[in-house]
């Protein structure tokens, strides 16, 4: 099996892999898809004059037409509807062979026009709750149907990253992030050790084109410069185990690159505020490798694993250096930028900064759930990561 | 009406223009910056993502780099930054953790801007104090520098875009005082 110039360092550091599951972030729109129902009339028709109905609606009330339902079938069979709708059917229809129709027409707009022309039996219209956008999985749509109204899913996503896209990078992430997400532990711990920050740490890591995954950059956090400081202390905020890594990426870059085009002059070789050259052994060995493709362009395309969620610089800073993906393990609502919330009501801050809309570069984001919850501390629900 | 800019605000943003200029003439993206302590210049920055490889290192975080190798994190609670470009949310998300007492910028950051053009991280809920934040000073010198930036070609880009049909822009539009 073909391996990477990093692997043999991993397991001569005999980690144990993680135990648990990646779980794909929602991105902003997705949340608020998820609860975007609005009102609309359901009208019981004879399924023969089905389409004079459907015709009748659109010219009686042209406002229908602007109202986007393209997910949800326009007419459908008494028997498909879900239960809650047909027990309210059946209280005023006795005859179940009439096909039903969802007019896409919000009721609120309703209330303002015209009533379509007497019928001589007036049509039985019920006011009915219904998802307003596409649904972004088959469960999602099924359970749409279920409660609100036969739905259809198209393997689509306009609210975030494309199923199909998604459950690939998930699949090659889920490979790996057991052992990455246990050395990035090992990383916060090492600068834990020497206090040099709290216990944060990420692992930075090229895919290369056989799909094999090479370690580029492992880092602690370092706010603390070797001093320690009590939690209340933001210390040296550059200086975040993200910060660091990507540090170390563009560091290993200049080094690699001086060879192949004699790129940017090689800044010196010592510590500074950034704090981006190795402190510790493990830092130094995943380092000391020239084992990143050259004349890269920042961190395009790397992926980041993080023993936390990062707060809105280093999720910022994830982005800046377009990484391809993301995957954290402990979730900080407090500081972290990564996850989403909808509303005043959470606590969370919910930026959801790995998929927004009006940002130029967008990457996948995984919460990392493990098996046993129980194993995993809560700590620092107040510290910026 | 706003408050009008003082004399010492337009002398030290010219400062941070100066630092812009010279981005520009490093091929960086041109925004440069100046912290400020007790009525003096406490450490300079410009943008060096392209020498340094690095797409973390803004004028603003450059600019702190140097000034801790000669002060405690402290003194970063007791400065006052000029910087040319509205922070991005990086950027804007640092200075707040840092402790930053007041930011003036020039121009609107459409692309990243953190404290008011995307989001607000200056103002948001956070376990920090809020960052007090104020746009405008020398807006259209922030521009130009960034016009003239964009007509030229940004060789490390992947795909670089044709940018040959591109002219240098003069007019700029008074601010929406309303966005």
């Amino acid at each position: 099996m073909a391996s990477s110039i990093s692997t043999q360092l991993i397991e001569d550091l005999d980690i144990k892999p993680l135990s648990g599951k990646l779980v794909p972030l929602k991105t902003k729109g997705e949340l608020e898809a998820e609860t975007d129902l609005i009102d609309v009339h359901v009208v019981a028709v004879n399924p023969r004059r089905a389409t004079d109905v459907v015709a009748l609606i659109k010219e009686t009330f042209p406002a229908s037409r602007d109202l986007e339902l393209a997910h949800l079938r326009g007419y459908t069979k008494f028997t498909l509807l879900p239960a809650q709708l047909r027990s309210r059917f059946e209280a005023l229809i006795p005859d179940e062979r009439e096909e039903v129709i969802l007019s896409s027409l919000n009721a609120h707009v309703d209330g303002n026009e015209k009533r379509p022309p007497a019928t001589p039996s007036p049509p039985v219209v019920l006011t009915s709750t219904i998802p307003r956008s596409t649904p972004i999985s088959a469960a999602q749509a099924a359970g749409w149907s279920e409660h609100f109204w036969p739905c259809v899913y198209k393997n689509t996503n306009p609210y975030g990253p494309h199923p199909k896209i998604l459950s690939q990078s998930t699949a090659i992430v889920d490979a790996d992030a057991p052992r990455f997400l246990a050395l990035a532990e090992r990383a916060a711990q090492a600068c834990h050790a020497s206090n040099s920050g709290p216990s944060v740490g990420c692992v930075v890591v090229e895919r290369r084109k056989d799909g094999i995954a090479e370690v580029v950059s492992v880092a602690g956090d370092a706010r603390y410069g070797g001093v320690g400081s009590a939690n209340s202390c933001a210390g040296n905020v550059m200086a975040h185990a993200v910060m660091r890594a990507m540090g170390m990426v563009a560091r290993k870059r200049l080094r690699v690159d001086e060879d192949v085009q004699g790129a940017g002059e090689q800044s010196a070789e010592e510590q500074s505020a950034y704090m981006d050259l190795p402190l510790n052994e493990l830092e130094s060995k995943f380092f000391a490798l020239d084992n990143i493709a050259p004349r890269g362009y920042l961190c395009l395309n790397l992926e980041i694993y993080l023993t936390h969620e990062p707060c809105v610089m280093c999720s910022m800073a994830i982005l800046h250096g377009r990484f391809a993906s993301c995957v954290f393990r402990r979730e900080l609502p407090l500081t972290g930028a990564l996850t989403t919330s909808k509303g005043k009501d959470s606590n969370s801050l919910g930026y959801g900064l790995f998929w927004h809309q009006e940002l130029n570069w967008k990457f996948f984001a995984w919460k990392w759930l493990d098996s046993d919850v129980c194993g995993i501390e809560d700590d620092g629900s107040g510290v910026h990561a | 009406m706003a408050v009008k800019f003082t004399e010492e605000d337009e002398a030290f943003m010219k400062e941070a223009l100066l630092m812009g200029e010279s981005a520009l003439e490093n091929d960086e993206t041109p925004v440069g910056c100046v912290f400020i302590h007790d009525g003096a210049v406490l450490g300079r920055g410009m943008n060096e993502t392209n020498k340094s490889l690095n797409g973390t290192r803004h004028a603003e975080l450059v600019a702190i780099e140097q000034i801790l190798r000669k002060y405690s994190l402290q003194i970063l609670k007791e400065t006052v930054l000029y910087v040319t470009v509205e922070p991005c949310i990086m950027c804007a998300s640092a200075l707040r953790q840092y402790g930053v007492k007041k930011v003036y910028f020039g121009c609107h950051n459409d692309r990243f801007g953190g404290t008011g053009s995307v989001l607000e991280i200056h103002s948001d809920p956070s376990i920090d104090p809020p960052l007090e934040v104020r746009g405008g000073l020398y807006r259209e010198e922030a521009i130009m520098l960034l016009r003239r930036f964009y007509v030229q070609e940004n060789v490390k880009a992947p795909d670089p875009k044709q940018k040959k049909t591109r002219e240098l822009k003069t007019e700029i539009l008074p601010l929406d005082i309303n966005k």
